[in-house]
């Protein structure tokens, strides 16, 4: 049994460990993607809580490039599908295709879909139908796919960034609650600050190939996962969570604002992503258990895409965000 | 540490509270007795002056003194009684965490040692925790509400009073508030009954200064010159006075305008979200526009519009629980999913389908990158992901020669009766047929893509 001095010293060791890789990880990604360093901070505590990243941004603002670059910079299976109103379910999760063995005989041999690696970058998610959206949804919540009688386990750690813009409504499909859901955050990509725009100058119009160097691999991350799951939840902060959510749904919720404006509040998947974001971030402020705090920092990006308004918040011009930070302040 | 020696320390703790708290209570006393002596002679000489234009009744000296007295005695009991209050554990502990300002670092700790949790990270929670106590006990337990500097408070009385006293404010808010104008339009009734005489000279000045009977608007501009309370209220008497004699009182046309403005209010909200309802596009109502019309065209544009936000609710029930969603923007509604012809000529066309100039490409998305296909190919599994041209790839000539023998065997055989037909004719038929199957095997053979 190690004694006490030991169990200190290796937590510490741990906690000190994940901080190292984190810190590598998010400055191998700004040397090819310029700034938002919130936006690359946020994305990599959603990749280590064990999560998928929904990011969502107008034109222009680097969603892909910040995927591909995390890509690069982990070293995992990468694979990305493009979608378009026409891509089918079986174009991401696989198919069965009838081939004829060397004996003359026929088989059916399943075709691998995209959707069986790491990290796979869903681009232009909301251009795809509903009917092939929904082709994820097994795949990110179960992290396994079923085709016929078969069931395929996607390895581990297993990573989901999709990409959406806001702005076009027409060819474009909004994403069911559902599927939503299945997001631990929703990271909205702003324009970037005076001196960033100077430093992409620099960086993309000289003719140079900007690429990441690998930091982590696969099994690091995996790793890393692990030490964020043992990560400590004290009860205060888990009633302060609950409180929270609770708060989001109308039919629960004793404030006005939302009652009026909220016709779907988060459900319990959005406790886990908050408990979740809040233990990474605890590691990173070099702590082994969960504040209030890190639950408010991650309240934003964890609940922003789980609580459906309803039209008079339309009307009104009152967003999802507006709701969280209403609810936080009262809390 | 064990969950003894934590609480050691918590009770330390508790008891620096303790005497922290005596002290704040004792010091929030002194602050809070004099910012009540302020207010209470800020009152007093409200009471002596605007004031009375509302009230009908005076405060005697000895009704203030008790109530100073009562309001006094109060807060001390209460300010006593929170200073001498005992600081229990957990108040204790949040106390803590709030002067460490470290993550609830130390309420954390003390729930761990307390349901005993060995993991490494619950231990190094609770040492981090031990750390925190240990740094928050070292540090002034300054009291959660600091006291509020006297003399601002205040001058920041002093100067309301002063500001509200000259602006006349009070006189102002009481000519645009209804219950106001009315608590002071009987008031006036009272004095013009009393002073007949001045009102007819208040009365008939501004009728002279303007040469017409004074409307509403005139009415708030006299009553902001006033200042003294009993002009002010023969003026506003006088106003009453005139308007009621124009047919429409000013608080009728204050009562309708307050309900249209209620009413455009509720189906604005709808309109500007781009749903179409009685006027959609239009510009809000103004209130003169609004005067006018609840004049002239009456309760007739109440049940028009009525019926235009019931209209416009029932919409809103459908698209509630839809993932069609209006456009805010332009005001217009969803675009139809439906892929068949509709739209009409006039209007461009949104590639939804329709009779439209403009119209976007028919063109599936896949046919730019290409689709991948997979070739049959025998004895390979899975071989070749090629584009679709390369699925119109020829027959091999072998497969070909094979294929059409077997075709006409089988007719020979099976489908043709041969037992009517002339036999010359059959040879001839034959040999053609065969001459032709010759012929195009030659020609698949010296084909290139035979190669």
């Amino acid at each position: 049994m190690p004694t006490q001095t030991e169990c200190l010293k290796k937590a510490q060791v741990q906690i000190d460990h994940f901080i190292q890789q984190f810190t590598a990880l998010k400055a191998q990604i700004q040397q090819c993607f310029v700034g938002q360093n919130e936006l690359v901070e946020d994305l990599l505590c959603v990749l280590f809580a064990g999560g998928h990243a929904l990011l969502e941004g107008v034109p222009g603002l680097g969603k892909t490039m910040l995927s591909k670059t995390l890509a690069q910079a982990t070293a995992m299976d990468y694979e990305r599908i493009q979608c378009t109103p026409d891509l089918m379910p079986s174009d991401i999760t696989g198919h069965k295709t009838l081939v004829e063995a060397e004996n003359g005989s026929h088989q059916l041999i399943f075709e691998e879909g995209p959707v069986i690696s790491h990290f796979i970058l869903v681009d232009e998610i909301n251009r795809a139908t509903p009917k092939t959206q929904s082709a994820l949804l097994e795949a990110m919540q179960e992290g396994q796919v079923t085709i016929g009688r078969e069931t395929i386990q996607l390895p581990h750690p297993n990573f989901f960034v999709a990409t959406q813009n806001p702005v076009e409504h027409e060819g474009t499909y909004p994403l069911p609650e559902a599927q939503l859901d299945r997001f631990l955050a929703k990271l909205k990509v702003r324009y970037p600050e005076t001196d960033d725009y100077r430093q992409i100058i620099e960086l993309t119009t000289t003719g140079g190939v900007v690429a990441a160097e690998p930091v982590l691999t696969a099994e690091t991350v995996l790793q890393m996962q692990q030490t964020v799951a043992a990560v400590e939840t004290p009860e205060l902060a888990i009633d302060y969570v609950v409180r929270l959510v609770r708060a989001t749904q109308p039919q629960c919720s004793d404030m006005a604002i939302v009652r009026e404006h909220v016709t779907l509040g988060a459900s319990p998947r959005a406790v886990q992503s908050m408990v979740m974001l809040g233990k990474v971030k605890a590691l990173l402020d070099g702590r082994s258990s969960v504040s209030v705090k890190d639950l408010k920092g991650s309240a934003a990006i964890a609940l922003r895409h789980r609580i459906a308004m309803g039209f008079s918040a339309m009307a009104d011009q009152i967003d999802a965000d507006q709701i969280i930070n209403e609810i936080l302040n009262r809390l | 540490m064990t969950l003894q020696e934590f609480c050691q320390h918590v009770l330390q703790a508790q008891q620096k509270l303790q005497r922290q708290r005596f002290k704040g209570a004792v010091r929030r006393i002194i602050h809070q007795t004099s910012l009540m002596i302020s207010g209470i002679c800020i009152a007093m000489l409200l009471n002596k002056g605007f004031l009375s234009l509302w009230m009908e009744f005076h405060l005697s000296r000895l009704a203030v003194r008790l109530i100073l007295l009562a309001v006094l005695l109060s807060a001390v009991a209460r300010l006593v009684l929170q200073g001498f209050a005992k600081v229990d554990c957990s108040t204790a502990i949040r106390e803590l965490d709030r002067i460490s300002n470290r993550h609830n670092l130390i309420s954390t700790a003390h729930e761990f040692l307390e349901a005993d949790k060995d993991s490494i990270f619950a231990q190094y929670a609770v040492s981090q925790g031990v750390e925190a106590l240990q740094d928050a006990l070292k540090r002034d337990m300054k009291p959660t509400h600091r006291p509020l500097n006297i003399s601002v408070v205040a001058a920041a009385c002093i100067a309301a009073m002063d500001v509200s006293l000259l602006s006349g404010h009070a006189v102002n808010a009481a000519s645009n508030d209804e219950p106001k104008v009315s608590t002071v339009s009987s008031a006036a009734k009272i004095s013009l009954k009393q002073q007949p005489k001045k009102i007819d000279t208040v009365s008939n000045d501004t009728t002279a200064e303007n040469g017409t009977l004074l409307s509403a608007r005139q009415h708030k501009t006299a009553q902001g010159q006033i200042i003294s309370s009993t002009a002010f209220a023969q003026a506003s008497a006088a106003a009453n006075q005139t308007q009621a004699s124009g047919g429409v009182t000013s608080d009728m046309i204050r009562q309708k305008s307050n309900t249209m403005k209620r009413r455009s209010a509720s189906t604005n909200l709808l309109r500007t979200a781009g749903f179409k309802g009685a006027g959609a596009g239009q510009t809000p109502p103004t209130e003169t526009s609004i005067k006018s019309n609840s004049l002239n065209i009456g309760d007739g544009l109440y049940e028009d519009q009525r019926q235009a936000a019931a209209k416009d609710k029932d919409t809103l029930k459908t698209f509630e629980n839809s993932s069609r969603r209006p456009f805010l923007s332009d005001r217009r509604s969803a675009p139809g999913r439906e892929l068949g012809r509709s739209g009409k000529k006039d209007k461009p066309g949104n590639g939804r389908g329709g009779l439209g100039a403009v119209k976007k490409s028919r063109s599936t998305a896949a046919l730019f990158p290409g689709r991948i296909l997979t070739v049959h190919v025998p004895s390979q599994p899975g071989k070749g992901k090629s584009k679709s041209f390369e699925a119109e790839a020829p027959l091999k000539p072998e497969k070909a020669g094979r294929t059409t023998e077997l075709s006409t065997a089988d007719s020979r055989e099976e489908r043709v009766r041969t037992d009517t037909i002339n036999p010359e004719f059959k040879k001839m038929t034959q040999q053609y047929f065969e001459e032709l199957n010759a012929y195009s095997n030659r020609m698949l053979k010296e084909s290139p893509s035979a190669d």
